[in-house]
């Protein structure tokens, strides 16, 4: 499964890189800001884990993108942000997210997040 | 013409035209001396006569202008130490955060580096090992692996506490730009600020609590995620 992860920290980007690593997706791409990350949706991405607060393009707006668009529109998209506050993530699922991680979390959460969102999708399919 | 030459003039024209009601009222009083009082005008010149301060009126304009120009002069002096000390202090200690950030993001990558060698080391040896890894020699390797996870885990604190001095050095940027406009004359035009949601930082990001704050998110997902609930939800406050 290929995997999107956005984060404009470097540091964020390889820690969840690590993370996703060590339970098995090795399939990753990178980008540091919304306009990256919708350039590197090209039809192969599966699955998108987004940071909320980013130059250029935020995640709450590279989600609205992905799923106005009918090739991204059913995407799994998991939000991992230090935002927590209920109005934030009440936002986030308006604007189409599956699941939703808040920072700092540990790669047992990554890993049950991403599981719960893959199940969700193949489910819904 | 500037202010004090406005000033100058005003207690000129103040003091001329004292002279000449000065001299208006003795030529009433000849007049009333030769024929007899004029109905009515000679109380008002009585009145005219008995207001106190008159003849002060010029020397209390000057007055009130060297004071106001010393006060010009001390806010002039207040506005000079606003720009030398306080605006360049404060872009130095924004200038310092921006360092620390540079600082921390380096180390944190310096030490990603040092774990991605130190996880290859260990699967190498786990890898390399002639025979079957004794139960003590998988356990070592599992604990490895184990610290290197936390480790790496443990670097997010860089991402997070760079976003809380974003938040502080937007908020030094906010009273900089304030003084700015108290140092130039006291104007009352505010900077313009971008909606919180569009920042490339959040301001209140935190390292606490991250447990409560991720049940409040599993709440809130698992509320939407209901057919039957609607997205105004009541979850547990972090």
């Amino acid at each position: 499964m290929k995997c999107l992860v956005v984060d404009d920290s470097t540091t964020m980007r390889r820690i969840v890189l690590n993370a996703l690593r060590s339970i098995g997706y090795t399939h990753t791409v990178e980008a540091s800001d919304g306009v990256e990350a919708l350039e590197q949706c090209d039809g192969t991405v599966e699955f998108v884990i987004t940071d909320w607060n980013m130059p250029k393009m935020g995640g709450l707006d590279l989600v609205k993108h992905l799923r106005e668009k009918p090739e991204t529109a059913k995407i799994p998209i998991l939000m991992v942000t230090t935002r927590s506050v209920k109005e934030d993530i009440l936002k986030a699922v308006q604007a189409g997210i599956n699941s939703y991680i808040v920072k700092p979390f540990t790669p047992q959460v990554l890993k049950a997040k991403i599981e719960e969102v893959l199940q969700q999708s193949a489910g819904a399919a | 013409m500037n202010t004090t030459l406005h000033v100058h003039a005003l207690v000129h024209e103040v003091d001329v035209t004292i002279r000449l009601m000065r001299q208006l009222l003795a030529a009433i009083h000849d007049v009333e001396r030769r024929d007899g009082p004029i109905s009515g005008l000679t109380q008002h010149v009585r009145a005219l006569e008995s207001r106190p301060n008159l003849d002060d009126v010029p020397r209390m304009l000057g007055k009130a202008h060297r004071e106001l120009m010393s006060a010009l002069g001390g806010l002039r002096a207040t506005r000079q130490t606003i720009q030398d000390q306080a605006i360049s202090r404060l872009r130095d200690t924004t200038s310092k955060l921006s360092e620390v950030t540079t600082a921390t993001e380096d180390a944190a990558t310096s030490m990603l580096d040092s774990l991605d060698r130190a996880s290859a080391a260990t699967e190498a040896l786990a890898a390399d090992a002639d025979q079957p890894l004794s139960g003590s020699q998988q356990e070592s390797i599992d604990t490895l692996r184990t610290e290197i996870a936390n480790l790496f885990n443990s670097l997010q604190f860089q991402d997070i506490t760079a976003q809380q001095i974003s938040g502080a050095s937007e908020r030094l940027r906010d009273v900089e730009s304030r003084l700015e406009v108290v140092a130039g004359m006291f104007a009352t035009h505010q900077t313009a600020h971008a909606s919180e949601a569009d920042l490339a930082y959040n301001p209140d990001a935190t390292l606490r609590d991250a447990a409560a704050r991720q049940r409040v998110a599993d709440s809130v997902i698992e509320a939407a995620n209901d057919p039957g609930a609607t997205h105004d939800v009541t979850v547990p406050d972090a």
